[in-house]
């Protein structure tokens, strides 16, 4: 097949909406919100043109769009939503039901912070706080991992039977335009067929799904959840490698970046990498073994990758867009817990870029400084140019 | 896209379409389908445990049957009619009744007075249905000859063809006997012929009944008067039973003077004389005696006849013991109804009858009848005007006329409530015993004498003829006929109130109402004054019997049952569910006709 | 009223469609009993949504099902949505001949599904939307919703801090949407419930229809009133037979001579505490409702007799 590309420029919300497009997803429920919004435009405009043959439905609430995704779903259609912040919270009824009920919806999520007090700003505290859901979830770095992704994602949820979101920084991304190149429309046929299902709301074979379950199989239920996630870790490198097979982009796991020697890691989900990598670059110049990390695959979270990935003896900070009080950052607590028990990886966790805040450079250099100062706490969350 | 066996096995697939037999419980996670997804519907679980009390099906009695005097099949027929389903209607009328085209004209219908419907706006027009099916030119005896058992061999007579008699000749033969009917008369019927008056029985209705019974092999014998002509006891010899319903005809006495002038009637040689198609000279007036249905047929005759009718009555309209019906529309018709008065003695000039001098009563306490007492006042005498008199006082028995054997009277006089005498092949019934005299008391008892000769010739002396009672009350001849119980004749059989009904399903609907053609002018007219129903009417009327006590398989518990557990079986039964019902009682509650009831469970 | 009609009784008695018996409800149920009568008239090419609510565990737990067509479960105030998902799925698929039915609570509907079910019908999306109401939350023991008449007992409505409020008038609620069709109907009006559903099920569009839906634990009455309870409702104007179409045109069953208030009050124990002034301004509410709809049949669709033939 020939494969013709096309490079056009879209914002965040756009490469989504254009893959959603191109997945010839069949129901759309969405509600507006910023900086989701555009996507769901996209898509009412896609759907207005005639481009794409979806029924876009337009809720009252985020709570309904993703009531009307999980109908829509169990009907054995494709189906997609989008949301940011206090969409996604007050969604997160439904989130549990979408998975419980095993409905394979891709959701858009840009990245918000959540009020009070009122921000249109990123950080990633909303989709953190939706990590226990059984979502899995993808931290985009750029537009056309937006658009790789989303195509990644249906045709992972449809083989492993769960939801995924596919998380973009609000404006860094969802609002910047990029080049993005676009398959040709059979290729995406090709790598993604229409959706098949085993079980779905059907007169001729009549089941009640979702009925109660009492705790002789309750847990067996939850297990299964579980052990689907275990199995999304192999179906997600085998849907990459016939995507990069079919157009030359990997989608990893974990985005290395001169990690292979490095004494000292900065770790950080999104756009933030690109300030990571500069303040690497720096410190490489000085000499210093330094490296970071971008994690792509928040859920299932990519235990053994960071385990093969992290150099012994060295030093990593994980940098959280989001904090669970009292705790930490959320994926500075998961990667503590992976390397609790090696006291050659040292750990630390900081907190930066909430609402909005910029992490610059500068920033990360400070989160190195840190780690090789010795002024950074392994034991404590550390705020990172926080006014103390 | 591989497919992931942990995920979704193949087990798990086979088990949602296929339905499980492992319990979920004992299945492993790659066993169980990734969802919470049915694979096997609710009727499995025992829900039926929960309940307390368990609805059944049971036959109640509507008060009809219990209270008609022949036994007839009320409901059963009435509902037939309802259904449209004439045929069956009429054959189980049959079944129980060969007059019915006459009660349905004179009948007293005691089983519109027990009516539950009367509670709400009026008790269903029965006897009119009755008529209607009776009057259907369709149907013969043969017709219901059908149902009948194989001859006997055995021989029978009856004497006395009014309603006893003939109700009597119809059983035995439908019973397989022959039968011979001996009257004294030259035509059948009894009082139905020559006592009640063709203008509310016409003699061309009671010639087709009659019709029907020589149709069924009944021998008539006319003009035989036994006691004369052909004496009990050697019929007791030539007969292997004898059944005698000769009816009270004697006319009781004024015994006052002037009693026996040609002038004064007896109510029955009157009404006998007009039914025989002679008219009587009665002059411009007339005053009748007595306040029983004589009296009323008599003055109405009278009234046909040309003459001003008075009622002579010692007490007031009230107390009179003829029909309501029959007073009011003598009195519609015409007939003047002097209450509270006694005649003293008739005025006489030259033998010819000018008046009767009267007293004035009042009434006082209340008799053995119950009825008040009149007393005479004294010093209010009065006198009436007339040139003839009729003395409607009554009728009694006369058993001396058939015969001298002062032990046969004896028997007789005994005979139970099956007309068994002392006498073991000798059986009496109708007016001739006594009892209630109404035509359809008469044919109740000729229809249990016929079951107890039956019983007599063939069956075994100890059996019972008790478990063919409706309720307790009349006896049903075709369940009999079928030797074997009936639903309404099974014991502990309740009857059924209007509390016991459900009134919600039971609009009100008014009774039928038809014009009767009342005597408006004095001439000569002796047509039939209540018109009957056509088909459409009858159908109308039925519907509105609520068919107390009888599964009428309207639907309603199957339809209003949360549990589905009302079904019907193979053979269109309903029946309830016991693993699924739960004993919750709607069913029972909205029965529109107590036909179900709640039991507690054991 | 009459004993159905032969048709009725055909339908409601006919096998083809209806849960199966062993299911979980309560003796008496009048919710179970609807529903019961509601797949008779559906047949099996529907789709059902059930939201938390008693019916949510009448069906019977995993792997057993009663209903006999595809159920979905689904969030206590997410039924009006999944339906219209459903709605779309099947669009996208060709499938538009399956009827899907979302059947939901009084608390799902009134309370907290009103903003999803007012989204759902403003859409005008193809569903059927039936809500068995019986007056309270009654899966969760008996909590007050905003269906509970006023001063009727719940257990967050003792009689020491009654219900201020009479219940909602879910039906103007609907009507202010101008949906295709509204009904109410009544398990104890058989005729009237096949008629209604029958045309629910053809119309396009949103359809909402009201069951009254008598429960004897929340209601506390003896189980077997269920069906008496339901017609006293009707017959004393308390709840009120209707249609109305596009929001505009009401056709009310008129009922002329209202009877049976007192016995409907007495049958059932959370009325027990009613003082005369409760009961004054219990009937008083049924009134003034009663009348705001007679007035809008008059000037609408008219009055109709037991049968829905419009009176002359
Ligand atoms: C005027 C009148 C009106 C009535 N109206 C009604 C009414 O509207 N509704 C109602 O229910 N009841 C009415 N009755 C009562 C009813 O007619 C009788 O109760 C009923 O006819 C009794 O029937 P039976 O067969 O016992 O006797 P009967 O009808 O009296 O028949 C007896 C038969 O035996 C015959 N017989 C008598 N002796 C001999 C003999 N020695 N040899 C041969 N044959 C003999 C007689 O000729 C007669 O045919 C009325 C009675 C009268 C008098
Ligand atoms: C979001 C949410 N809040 C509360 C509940 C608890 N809950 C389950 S069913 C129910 C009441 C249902 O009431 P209604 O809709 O009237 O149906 P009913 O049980 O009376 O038939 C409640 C409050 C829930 N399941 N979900
Ligand atoms: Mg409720």
């Amino acid at each position: 097949m020939s494969v013709r590309l096309e490079k056009v420029a879209l914002t965040g919300n756009q490469a989504l909406a254009h893959a959603v497009r191109m997945a010839k997803t069949q129901v759309v429920a969405a509600y507006p919100i910023t900086p989701q919004t555009s996507v769901v435009e996209t898509i009412a405009e896609f759907c207005a043109k005639g481009e794409m043959d979806a029924h876009f439905i337009q809720t009252e609430s985020e709570h309904s769009s993703m009531s009307a995704c999980i109908g829509a779903s169990m009907t054995g259609a494709r189906t997609f939503t989008a949301t940011s912040s206090q969409g996604l919270a007050l969604m997160h009824e439904m989130l549990h039901w979408a998975v419980g009920a095993r409905t394979p919806i891709v959701l858009g999520e840009v990245n918000r912070a959540l009020a009070a007090p009122w921000t249109i700003l990123s950080d990633q505290s909303d989709s953190m706080a939706q990590r226990d859901t059984g979502w899995m979830q993808f931290y985009c770095g750029n537009n056309q991992e937006v658009f790789d992704t989303a195509l990644l994602a249906f045709k992972l949820c449809e083989a492993v039977l769960l939801p995924a979101m596919v998380v973009l920084d609000a404006f860094v991304l969802s609002h910047s335009v990029e080049g993005v190149l676009l398959p040709h429309q059979e290729l995406v046929n090709q790598y993604l067929p229409l959706r098949e299902t085993l079980a779905k709301l059907d007169p001729d074979e009549p089941h009640a799904f979702g009925g109660m379950m009492f705790p002789d199989v309750f847990m067996e239920q939850r297990f299964k959840i579980e052990e689907s996630m275990d199995i999304a870790r192999g179906v997600i490198m085998e849907c990459a490698t016939e995507w990069d097979a079919l157009t030359g982009r990997l989608l990893k796991p974990l985005h290395c970046y001169h990690t292979e020697d490095a004494e000292y890691i900065v770790m950080c989900l999104g756009t933030a990498f690109g300030a990571a990598m500069q303040a690497v670059d720096q410190l490489r110049s000085k000499g210093i073994k330094a490296g970071a990390i971008r994690m792509w695959q928040y859920r299932p979270f990519p235990t053994q990758e960071l385990i093969d990935t992290i150099p012994d003896t060295s030093s990593l900070a994980v940098v959280d867009r989001a904090v669970s009080f009292g705790c930490g950052g959320p994926v500075g607590t998961e990667t503590k817990a992976i390397f609790s028990g090696n006291n050659q990886v040292k750990v630390y966790n900081y907190i930066a870029g909430l609402g909005g805040r910029e992490i610059r450079s500068s920033s990360f250099e400070k989160v190195f400084s840190g780690m090789m100062e010795n002024t950074a706490s392994q034991n404590k969350i550390n705020w990172l140019e926080v006014r103390q | 896209m591989r497919k992931h066996p942990e995920i979704f096995s193949d087990a798990a697939l086979r088990h949602i379409k296929t339905g499980g037999t492992k319990p979920p419980g004992e299945m492993t996670a790659s066993e169980l389908p990734p969802m919470a997804v049915s694979w096997s519907s609710t009727e499995h679980l025992p829900v039926g445990e929960w309940k307390e009390k368990a609805p059944k099906y049971v036959r109640g009695l509507s008060p009809c049957l219990t209270h008609c005097p022949v036994g007839n099949d009320v409901e059963g027929f009435v509902s037939k009619v309802r259904d449209n389903d004439i045929e069956t209607a009429v054959k189980l009328l049959l079944a129980e009744n060969p007059l019915p085209a006459t009660c349905g004209r004179v009948c007293y219908h005691p089983c519109e007075d027990g009516c539950n419907r009367k509670e709400l706006d009026g008790a269903v027009g029965i006897r009119a249905i009755e008529r209607y099916l009776g009057d259907h030119p369709e149907f013969k005896g043969s017709d219901i000859w059908q149902q009948a058992k194989p001859s006997s061999g055995k021989k029978i007579a009856v004497i006395g063809s009014g309603p006893s008699g003939l109700a009597c000749a119809w059983g035995l033969a439908l019973l397989g006997h022959k039968v011979e009917v001996y009257e004294q008369k030259e035509k059948a019927g009894g009082l139905l012929r020559y006592g009640i008056p063709a203008y509310r029985l016409p003699k061309d209705v009671l010639d087709r009944e009659i019709g029907r019974i020589t149709d069924v092999g009944v021998k008539f014998f006319y003009s035989w008067k036994i006691g004369e002509d052909r004496i009990i006891k050697d019929m007791l010899a030539a007969f292997d039973a004898v059944f005698v319903a000769a009816g009270a005809v004697k006319t009781r006495q004024l015994g006052i003077q002037g009693e026996n002038n040609n002038n004064v009637w007896s109510a029955l040689d009157f009404l006998n004389t007009v039914a025989n198609g002679i008219i009587p000279d009665i002059g411009a007036r007339c005053v009748i005696i007595g306040g029983g249905n004589s009296a009323v047929d008599a003055a109405r005759s009278a009234r046909r006849l040309g003459a001003e009718s008075t009622i002579l009555y010692r007490r007031t309209c009230n107390e009179m013991p003829a029909h309501q019906a029959e007073i009011d529309d003598a009195i519609a018709e015409g007939v003047i109804i002097s209450e509270l008065a006694v005649p003293l003695e008739f005025i006489l000039e030259d033998g010819t009858l000018r008046g009767v001098n009267c007293l004035r009563t009042r009434l006082g306490e209340p008799d053995s009848s119950g009825r008040r007492k009149p007393l005479p006042v004294p010093g209010s005498d009065f006198a009436i005007e007339c040139e003839s008199v009729i003395n409607a006082l009554g009728e009694m028995v006369s058993s001396e006329d058939l015969t001298s054997n002062l032990q046969l009277i004896r028997a007789m006089k005994t005979a139970d409530a099956w007309g068994k005498s002392m006498h073991p092949s000798l059986f009496a019934g109708g007016d001739f015993t006594g009892g209630e005299r109404t035509v359809a008391h008469a044919i109740g008892g000729g229809k249990r004498a016929a079951m107890a000769i039956d019983r007599f010739l063939l069956g075994t002396k100890n059996e019972s003829l008790e478990r063919y009672r409706v309720g307790g009350g009349p006896a049903s001849l075709a369940s009999y006929l079928r030797s074997g119980d009936s639903e309404v004749t099974a014991g502990g059989i309740r009857t059924i109130q209007f509390d016991d009904l459900n009134p919600a399903y039971f609009p009100a609907r008014e009774r039928a109402y038809l014009e009767k053609h009342l005597l408006e002018s004095r001439d000569f007219e002796f047509s039939e004054v209540e018109p009957g129903m056509n088909q459409a009417q009858a159908i109308e009327e039925a519907e509105r019997c609520f068919s107390c006590g009888r599964c009428t398989k309207c639907g309603l518990c199957q339809i209003f049952c949360p549990e589905g557990a009302v079904r019907k079986n193979n053979k269109n039964d309903l029946m309830i569910f016991d693993s699924h019902c739960k004993g919750c009682g709607i069913c029972v509650e909205e029965c529109p006709r107590c036909a179900i009831e709640f039991r507690e469970e054991s | 009223m009459n004993e159905p009609q032969a048709q009725t009784t055909e339908l409601l008695t006919a096998d083809h469609c209806k849960t199966s018996g062993g299911h979980l409800a309560c003796q008496g149920c009048g919710g179970a009993l609807s529903l019961r009568m509601a797949l008779q008239v559906f047949g099996k090419e529907c789709v059902f949504v059930i939201p938390a609510c008693c019916m949510a565990v009448i069906d019977g737990p995993f792997p057993v099902s009663s209903l006999g067509v595809p159920l979905m479960h689904i969030a206590f105030g997410a039924t009006a949505p999944t339906a219209s998902g459903i709605r779309a799925g099947f669009a996208a698929q060709g499938k538009d001949e399956i009827l899907v039915v979302g059947w939901a609570g009084d608390g799902a509907t009134f309370d907290i599904g009103l903003g999803a079910v007012s989204a759902a019908a403003d859409r005008n999306d193809d569903i059927l939307y039936v809500c068995y109401d019986n007056e309270a939350y009654m899966n969760t023991g008996v909590q007050q919703s905003g269906a509970t008449p006023r001063a009727a007992w719940t257990s967050t409505s003792p009689r020491q801090a009654p219900k201020y409020a009479a219940k909602k008038d879910i039906i103007s609620i609907m009507a202010a949407h101008r949906i295709p069709y509204i009904a109410s109907v009544s398990p104890s009006h058989p005729d009237d419930f096949v008629r209604k559903f029958q045309l629910a099920k053809k119309i396009k569009g949103f359809r909402f229809i009201h069951i009254f839906s008598p429960c004897p634990p929340g209601q506390r009455f003896e189980e077997r009133n269920t069906i008496k309870i339901a017609r006293k409702a009707v017959e004393s104007r308390v709840f009120p037979l209707l249609e109305i179409y596009n929001g505009k045109k009401l056709t009310l069953q008129d009922i002329p001579d209202p009877q049976g208030l007192e016995e409907y009050i007495k049958l059932q124990r959370r009325f027990d505490h009613f003082s005369t002034e409760d009961r004054k301004q219990f009937e008083s509410d049924i009134n003034t409702h009663w009348h705001e709809l007679h007035d809008w049949a008059i000037q609408s669709g008219g009055l109709t007799g037991e049968n829905g033939k419009r009176n002359s």
